[in-house]
């Protein structure tokens, strides 16, 4: 079995920037991602009203993903590090291992979406991975969303993306009507007239395996705001 | 000419298929949605049932059968099968009371054991303190309603039988020795019709001039993502029973996480599948009185749709060569692979000529989430598609994702049948994407329920 100093897992923004460090700080380092390195701030970047406002990180990623080398396979224990990957299982003995797996949308089940579970219901992280790959997931967009800056930014990039968007407080229930897919939505007694849901009520980490390791970034902040993360990753640097 | 002609592709239709297959006849099975075992399926709670009452009725006696089938069945087609055990708690002295009369009553008919006190706190430290005893009944299990229907499905399809999804049928005629299915996707001719198509049974019932009462009567459960909260399948026993449901109770999945419910709602739509926040508050109400504490993290919530056509399942021929197989409510999940023997039963008495297939494919399910490492890493040698995990939660592959979109566009057949986006949402979207890129058509699970537009 391969000994090394440091796994990461996840090369999304933290993971990078950590490999990034510990590789030079000379450390035997591997850092894997299940799907590609950059996480979801490669997703941000194929959005245009996403892309300039994550610009800054955007381009560091864009960066860190030329010099680190990132290994995709999925990591399926931690002790040891077990890595399932199109190439067969891989081992490695790791002295210390960093989560930066992220963070997820809280499921609408959880955020009291109630009625019938019928098609054009997504969480926001869905709805934009969806449009990012240049899909079509609706036209009139009712987001129902807790306060939080990245609510305007989804706003304005449906609309730009010449969506209907109309927005909702997530307060109490969330009624959705309609027979295959979402023919209206109500909440707090308003009725809102539109053919797609999407909820946002925060989000919370992403770890379901439950490996264990360090973690850092979005899997300890939750949220969509990187400047959290962005110093969530300093100062766990800086202790190296 | 087919032989046998299957309305609905529900687990009913489905094992019906699956016990067909293993003769040299022509059957085709048509089922309006996108994917087998969405409609009443899908809703129903997972449940192999030790027994249902009364004893003497159709129900009763299949479902006893279609119980002792279940370990051979789940072999032979290689679906999910756990005998967690039933636990009927006594919560009060008058139900403790009556314990040893229970048990002596129940034992004539399936194996039942009277447990104290604290043995069951033992076996479900969750259960409140104050509970005064119960009875075990150690055959009762749970299966994943979806993939069982999904096993029987395949094992048809290997072995012949033609399925036509996202066909409806509206009309039939009759011919001299034969019936016309008129569906959306053609005509077509067959000797024998079987009407298994749930909720909607009385209108294809209707077809052939028999009147069929279907009652819609839903059912709504409350998903929690804890595992292992409880262990069996709890319910209080009840002082009163109730002649229509047996009352559901905390049950468990067949991956251990907790599912209460379900409760019997009258509706007037057979479509209605709503689930309000009265039900909810209801379910947690009357089966959280029976623990210290609720299951964690509440992940979904869902409702079926039960097809009620009296007290008793109804099998029978109103005209020559048509069999109704109707009012499946529960325990038609359990019953099915012995509804399935009865029917063909019924076909040979009415003259269909049954000559077993010397050869019968099987179909080998691959779940890398219950191989071994050396077990994943062969696989991985032979198709590298298993070794890129989609959903971590479930840990389910690409490779099993991609083997149910070949035959299903159905975003809810995905995930149904393979696990995959059932505890988080994070892979949705990668399941969407891959499911357009493969067959430029995703839905949820049929026509109008289109994902991408």
């Amino acid at each position: 079995m391969v000994a090394v100093d440091y796994v990461v897992i996840g090369a999304g923004y933290a993971g990078l920037k950590c490999a990034e460090t510990l590789m030079d700080k000379g450390f035997k380092t591997l850092i894997f991602d299940m799907r590609e390195s950059g996480g979801e701030i490669s997703v941000f970047s194929k959005l245009s009203d996403f892309s300039s406002k994550y610009e800054k990180y955007i381009e560091e990623v864009e960066e860190l993903k030329k010099d680190i080398p990132v290994d995709i396979g999925t990591v399926i224990k931690s002790k040891p590090v077990i890595v399932n990957s199109g190439n067969g299982l891989k081992r490695f003995e790791a002295k210390r291992v960093l989560l930066c797996t992220g963070a997820t949308d809280v499921a609408p089940a959880k955020l009291n979406v109630l009625g019938k579970r019928v098609a054009g219901i997504y969480t926001l992280e869905t709805a934009l991975r969806l449009i990012s790959d240049n899909n079509r997931i609706g036209n009139k967009v009712l987001i129902a969303a807790k306060e939080d800056k990245v609510v305007e930014l989804a706003e304005s990039q449906f609309y730009r993306l010449g969506y209907e968007v109309e927005l909702s407080e997530l307060q109490g229930d969330i009624s959705v009507i309609g027979k295959d897919r979402v023919e209206g939505v109500e909440i707090g007694g308003e009725t809102y007239n539109c053919d797609t849901l999407i909820v946002y009520g925060g989000r919370s980490s992403f770890n379901p395996l439950k490996l264990r390791g360090t973690p850092v970034g979005n899997v300890v902040t939750c949220t969509y705001d990187y400047s959290k993360v962005e110093e969530n990753v300093k100062n766990f640097l800086s202790k190296i | 000419m087919y032989d046998v002609a299957i309305v609905g592709a529900g687990v009913t239709g489905c094992f019906i298929a699956k016990e067909l297959s293993k003769y040299n006849l022509k059957v085709i099975v048509f089922e309006r949605k996108a994917a087998m075992g969405l409609g009443q399926t899908k809703g129903c709670s997972g449940i192999i049932h030790a027994f249902q009452l009364p004893f003497n009725s159709l129900k009763g006696k299949l479902c006893l059968e279609g119980n002792a089938m279940m370990d051979r069945e789940s072999e032979e087609l290689g679906f999910s099968f756990k005998r967690v055990g039933l636990l009927l708690v006594a919560t009060n002295t008058i139900t403790k009371i009556l314990l040893p009369l229970l048990k002596a009553y129940f034992s004539r008919y399936v194996e039942v054991e009277e447990v104290g006190r604290e043995e069951i706190l033992e076996m479900e430290p969750n259960l409140r303190e104050d509970v005064k005893g119960g009875l075990l009944f150690p055959s009762a299990g749970v299966v994943n309603p979806v993939e069982m229907t999904y096993a029987a499905y395949r094992f048809a399809k290997e072995n012949g039988v033609e399925f036509k999804f996202n066909s409806k049928v509206k009309d039939i005629s009759r011919k001299p020795n034969s019936f016309v299915l008129k569906t959306s996707g053609g005509e077509f001719e067959a000797k024998y019709v079987l009407n298994c198509a749930g909720v909607y049974a009385d209108e294809i019932a209707k077809m052939v001039g028999y009147e069929l009462k279907i009652t819609p009567g839903k059912g709504s459960h409350v998903v929690f993502n804890e595992r292992g909260f409880s262990n069996h399948l709890i319910a209080a026993i009840p002082l009163k029973p109730d002649r229509r449901t047996k009352g559901g109770g905390a049950l468990v999945s067949v991956d251990g996480k907790a599912i209460w419910g379900p409760n019997l709602v009258d509706v007037e739509s057979k479509e209605d599948t709503s689930v309000t926040r009265e039900e909810i508050e209801g379910l947690k109400r009357k089966f959280g009185r029976l623990f210290k504490r609720l299951p964690k993290d509440v992940i979904a919530y869902y409702a079926g749709v039960r097809s009620i056509a009296g007290s008793d399942f109804v099998i029978n021929q109103p005209l020559r060569n048509f069999i109704n197989v109707a009012g499946i409510q529960s325990p038609g999940l359990t019953a099915a692979p012995a509804i399935a023997r009865r029917v063909v039963r019924v076909l040979a008495a009415s003259g269909l000529e049954l000559k077993r297939k010397e050869k019968l494919i099987k179909y080998k399910f691959t779940r890398i989430r219950e191989l071994s490492e050396d077990g994943i890493e062969k696989l991985v040698e032979q198709n590298p598609d298993y070794g890129e995990v989609i959903c971590l939660c479930n840990l389910v592959s690409k490779a099993e994702i991609l083997e149910v979109v070949r035959d299903f566009p159905s975003f809810d057949a995905v995930k149904h049948i393979t696990r995959a986006g059932m505890g988080c949402n994070k892979c949705h979207a990668d399941i969407i994407i891959l499911m357009q890129r493969e067959c430029n058509r995703t839905v949820k699970d049929g026509a109008g329920s289109e994902l991408i537009w």
